[in-house]
């Protein structure tokens, strides 16, 4: 079962990466 | 994802340059992403036993797949992003300006475009399995050693002495992780050498190898788990393959695996001849059983699927396993099935029921036909006892019916182990 997790995981952490990248980069551009 | 987020950390730590626009930032943290992203993929690749833990080498890779196609927006994201944001950077793409910056910028997205487009459409491309092992190994290196020149070298976020090596160091240590997995592991395997003691057809288009081990006391493994092989005089030859062990763990210096053909690795196998070399790199996988728990056990395999799966029965059997067992194993014809009169002695000898289930049966098949679904697992097992175990393995079809089957029966997700073929 933990396939299912697996199948997803790697999108989902790399959409995470992505959104973290995105606030640093808002919260730096805004400073 | 501390590790991939890692060179950004270290990066933004530094001094504090002046902010430049969204577009501009956004790309420069995309590219801090990226190396580390690029980063992290030497390490879940390199099948270290301390990082995958009891995550399953097949989890991982596919892990490796998804983030590794993350990796190259990424390589494509962080130049269209500061080039949208501040034309100037456009200046970075001309040979002119800077002919090694240049260089190395159209070769990292070349090449992590190349290493994306051989995974994904290796066979459709005709590339042989070991050139494109090799290639994916140099230049995975290659991008990343180049990534991580290229962030030195811009000397915004990393202009300070502390903030250069900090980044040199953690994007580094992958690196050497890399030579380990490709230079150090064989260099120590070849004290370890096996050697092909037998070689036999079996049904199911399928090889049976036997090796046994020169010198050495063998391979501990748990019932289940697979190990990468390497045949032939040399541990450092690129044809290195994932096959699960079919003996049973007590056995350790003597090893079975059965490969089905394919691909031209496993199609060349009943070519081997006996005596040949052999490299046993493992094991690995979570994909095991205990014997001793006392738990009624369900096996379902597909096709070849039944390797690691034969292993678990023969290690419950040396072991006296005195709890009920279920064993589902499904072909397209009676003439796939692989151990057929072994699975029938143990029956007789442990308290196993088997259910063959053949899914192109011949006119006189007197058993199950079809696919395993819900409606056979209802008529071949008992309810869920809430304790019971489940052990999957088979093709991906197989796997994506079985596995909500046994949601739907009230089966908790933490009972059903599965291992997919799909490895490499």
């Amino acid at each position: 079962m933990l396939h299912i997790f697996a199948r997803y995981a790697g999108t989902a952490v790399s959409v995470a990466l992505f959104c973290i990248a995105l606030a640093v980069a808002v919260v730096i551009a805004a400073a | 994802m501390a590790l991939a987020l890692a060179p950004m950390l270290v990066a933004l730590s530094g001094g504090r340059p002046r902010p430049r626009g969204l577009l501009v930032e956004l790309g420069a943290t995309l590219g801090l992403l990226g190396i580390g992203v690029l980063a992290m993929q030497l390490v879940i690749s390199g099948r270290h036993r301390w990082f995958a833990g009891s995550v399953g080498q097949d989890n991982l890779l596919q892990f490796h797949r998804q983030t590794g196609l993350f990796a190259w927006m990424l390589v494509l994201a962080h130049p269209l992003s500061m080039m949208a944001g501040e034309p100037a950077f456009l200046a970075y793409l001309d040979p002119t300006e800077d002919l090694v910056r240049a260089a190395t910028l159209y070769f990292i997205v070349i090449a992590t475009t190349v290493l994306i487009a051989t995974s994904l459409w290796r066979v459709g491309m005709g590339l042989q399995y070991e050139w494109w092992r090799a290639l994916h190994a140099l230049l995975s290196l290659l991008v990343v050693a180049a990534g991580l020149g290229h962030a030195l070298l811009v000397d915004h976020y990393t202009a300070g002495i502390a903030t250069k090596a900090g980044l040199a160091i953690l994007v580094g240590m992958p690196l050497l992780l890399l030579l380990e997995t490709r230079v150090v592991r064989p260099w120590r395997m070849k004290r370890t050498p096996w050697e092909v003691t037998e070689v036999r057809d079996v049904p199911g288009d399928a090889t049976l190898l036997r090796l046994e081990a020169k010198g050495h006391d063998g391979l501990e493994f748990r019932p289940g788990q697979f190990a990468w092989i390497t045949l032939g005089d040399t541990p450092f030859s690129l044809q290195q393959h994932p096959f699960s062990m079919a003996s049973r763990p007590g056995e350790h210096h003597r090893l079975e695996f059965t490969a089905k053909h394919v691909g031209d690795f496993t199609r060349s196998l009943p070519g081997v001849q006996p005596g040949t070399k052999a490299w046993v790199e493992g094991p690995y996988g979570i994909f095991s059983i205990d014997p001793e728990s006392g738990r009624r056990m369900v096996f379902i395999a597909g096709g070849i699927g039944i390797t690691p799966i034969m292993s678990m029965l023969r290690s419950c059997h040396a072991r006296g396993c005195g709890q009920d067992m279920w064993l589902i194993y499904a072909n397209n014809e009676e003439a796939d099935v692989i151990f057929g009169d072994e699975i029938d002695a143990l029956a007789k000898d442990m308290p196993l029921r088997v259910t063959h289930v053949l899914s192109e049966p011949s006119p006189g098949w007197q058993g199950e036909t079809g696919y395993v679904d819900a409606s056979l697992l209802e008529r071949i097992l008992p309810a869920d006892d809430g304790e019971m175990e489940y052990f999957l393995c088979g093709p991906p079809p197989m796997m994506n019916q079985v596995e909500p089957a046994l949601r739907a029966r009230g089966v908790a997700p933490g009972r059903v182990f599965s291992e997919r073929f799909n490895l490499v």
